[in-house]
């Protein structure tokens, strides 16, 4: 059975002047485990998709089901990273990642969930920072605790909505790892279920094992490529590969000629 | 050298000195009893203050609050010094209604027992109402402000209901409640009540849609969602609207006073008014000033605090 299922999702806003289709007629599934990239041009529809199954929007009709079981509203066993920074401001960041383990590990003492924070903290290269307030940060700083706050409830599934978008090149590279790691886990467990939105294709490459491309407003499936390079994947080893070159340059065409005449918008703007 | 010139160079100390100055003047006021030595150790003593305070603080915007303030204190003294005693500028008949500083002061350390007993009893009542208004507004102003159909209605009946001055319960108050202390307590609950229920209503329902979404991704309770989600992010509207109903409750301390009371600072003000003691009101008049000065201070400390995590 998959992890994640939608069918013939129809997805609608609400505004003064009647309804706005944001998504027509999305169907696919992801499987236990699986590592999904959404990639599309700016509005076509990837966080409304992601809203939906983090159970703060609902469809307009279709299926949206995890488990097999339609997803009634938000839920513990989905770790939640926003496209905007989602830290609490009068929460230190420490104990922005304490609360969210709270509400993901009622069993941990205090000093549990305090020292998973600030292990995690670490993690993602913000030791030291555990005791400033978001607005102290910079707003790659601030979406790196964010990702940590997710990472550290250690969920089933991630739904994660460009979280690297604000992150520096260096930083953005360890991130990724750090999240391919995570992912991937001992080994013994079962791997977490991903789906990831991304302006970035090499970034989607790089981490996925499927790339779901969205087509423009209103969102629709446009193609799904497999991405069958072996893990674990080494950044600089697999951007040489000829059969790496070959599925970039596919997305990218694919991605520009969606975009017709709109490209510049569609990679960089975020 | 160059430093303390610096430091001593200050309006402020221009202003105590042109105050020396001006007691050179001759009187022109024969009748009217005053004890301008009292001024005179009173701005001395303000004057050491303000020279300690701009040697001994360190950070400048303190300092500068601590100065500026003494300064418009000295202005004040000089000019009510001028209007009084040396130009009777209200003239022989009316001058009862405005006694000079020196009279006031001699007033003030004369009653100055009774005063801390004023001060104490009148805390107390503003307080026991306050803290009363606070406690019901803000959970009610959560839950109406988070339950949007019943707030939208509550909200216009709330706006009906706070602009009635909560003078016109008094009759009301005296004839339901148990004691006469009872409805001076019942003036400030209703004098504070409204501006917190108001702005914590319009604190929740401005808070951010994303840091709703949030929390809701994190599965949080109805409980948490309302003190540790909804109740900080309005935390900063909240603050505006318990800043408004401190400042009503200090209004109409009087008001409240009026009722039954024998002691607190609005009782003494009004008690000496009606006997046309104008010393002593005016005395009880600036008691109240300094003390509402320094709530305010020791509450924006408060705020200050607890929204430690806005820039
Ligand atoms: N709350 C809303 N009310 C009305 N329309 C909305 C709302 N949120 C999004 N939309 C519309 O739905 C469409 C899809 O928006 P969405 O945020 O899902 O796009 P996106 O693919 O995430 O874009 P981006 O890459 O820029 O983040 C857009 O056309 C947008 O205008
Ligand atoms: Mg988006």
């Amino acid at each position: 059975m998959s992890k994640i299922e939608i069918k013939n999702l129809y997805a609608e806003y609400e505004d003064k002047n009647g309804s706005f289709l944001a998504l027509k007629d999305i169907s696919f599934q992801v499987k236990e485990g699986e590592f999904v990239s959404l990639i599309g041009s700016s509005g076509c529809g990837k966080s409304t998709l992601l809203s939906i199954l983090q159970g703060i929007n609902f469809p307009s009709s279709g299926i949206a089901a995890i488990d097999g079981n339609p997803i009634t509203g938000p839920g513990t066993n989905r770790g939640v990273v926003f496209q905007h920074y989602s830290l609490f401001p009068w929460m230190t960041t420490r104990t922005n990642i304490a609360f969210g383990l709270k509400q993901s590990h009622q069993n941990l003492s205090r000093r549990q969930r305090y020292e998973t924070a600030d292990a995690f903290l670490a993690k993602v290269g913000l030791s030291g920072f555990g005791h400033k307030y978001p607005y102290q940060l910079s707003g790659g700083m601030q979406q790196r605790a964010a990702i940590a706050r997710a990472l550290a409830m250690n969920t089933d599934i991630l739904l994660m909505d460009e979280p690297f978008g604000a992150i520096d090149a260096k930083n953005r590279t360890n991130m990724q790892e750090l999240l391919l790691a995570l992912w991937e886990g001992d080994g013994k467990s079962l791997k977490k279920t991903v789906v990831f939105v991304t302006h970035d294709i090499d970034e989607a490459i790089f981490l996925s094992d499927r790339i779901i491309m969205l087509t423009n407003s209103p969102g629709q499936i446009g193609k799904e490529y497999d991405v069958p390079f072996p893990r674990p994947r080494i950044h600089s080893a697999m951007r040489e590969a000829p059969s790496y070159i070959h599925l970039r340059n596919m997305l990218m065409a694919l991605f520009y000629d969606e975009n017709s005449g709109k490209a510049a918008d569609g990679e960089y703007v975020i | 050298m160059k430093y303390v010139l610096k430091r001593l160079l200050i309006a402020p100390n221009a202003l105590f000195a042109a105050f020396l100055l001006i007691q050179l003047l001759p009187d022109k006021a024969y009748r009217i009893t005053d004890y301008p030595k009292y001024t005179l150790i009173f701005a001395v003593f303000l004057e050491i203050i303000l020279l300690a305070v701009s040697f001994l603080v360190k950070k400048k915007p303190l300092r500068r609050v601590f100065t500026d303030v003494l300064g418009v204190i000295f202005a004040v003294l000089i000019f009510w010094v001028l209007a009084t005693i040396k130009l009777n500028l209200p003239g022989d008949v009316k001058a009862a209604v405005f006694p000079p500083p020196g009279a006031v002061l001699a007033r003030f350390i004369i009653d100055f027992g009774q005063t801390l007993i004023n001060i104490r009893d009148s805390l107390a009542l503003i307080f026991q109402g306050y803290i009363i208004a606070v406690v019901i507004a803000i959970p009610l102003g959560l839950f109406l402000g988070w339950n949007l159909r019943v707030g939208a209605a509550a909200g216009y009946i709330s706006k009906f209901l706070s602009s009635i001055s909560p003078i016109v319960y008094i009759p009301y108050a005296i004839v339901l409640l148990p004691s006469f202390r009872a409805a001076s307590v019942f003036v400030i609950v209703v004098a504070s009540f409204w501006p917190a229920l108001a702005s914590t209503m319009s604190g929740v329902l401005n808070v951010e849609k994303r840091i709703i979404d949030s929390a809701k991704t994190l599965n949080v309770g109805k409980f948490t969602m309302l003190f540790r989600i909804v109740l900080p992010a309005a935390l900063p509207q909240i603050f505006i609207g318990c800043n408004q109903g401190l400042s009503v409750s200090f209004i109409l301390l009087t008001s409240a006073e009026m009722i039954g009371a024998r002691s607190g600072l609005g009782y003494y003000v009004n008690n000496y008014a009606n006997f046309g003691n104008y010393t002593s009101a005016l005395s009880g008049v600036i008691t109240i000033g300094v003390v509402v000065s320094v709530i305010t201070c020791l509450f924006n400390l408060l705020q200050r605090f607890l929204l430690r995590w806005k820039q």
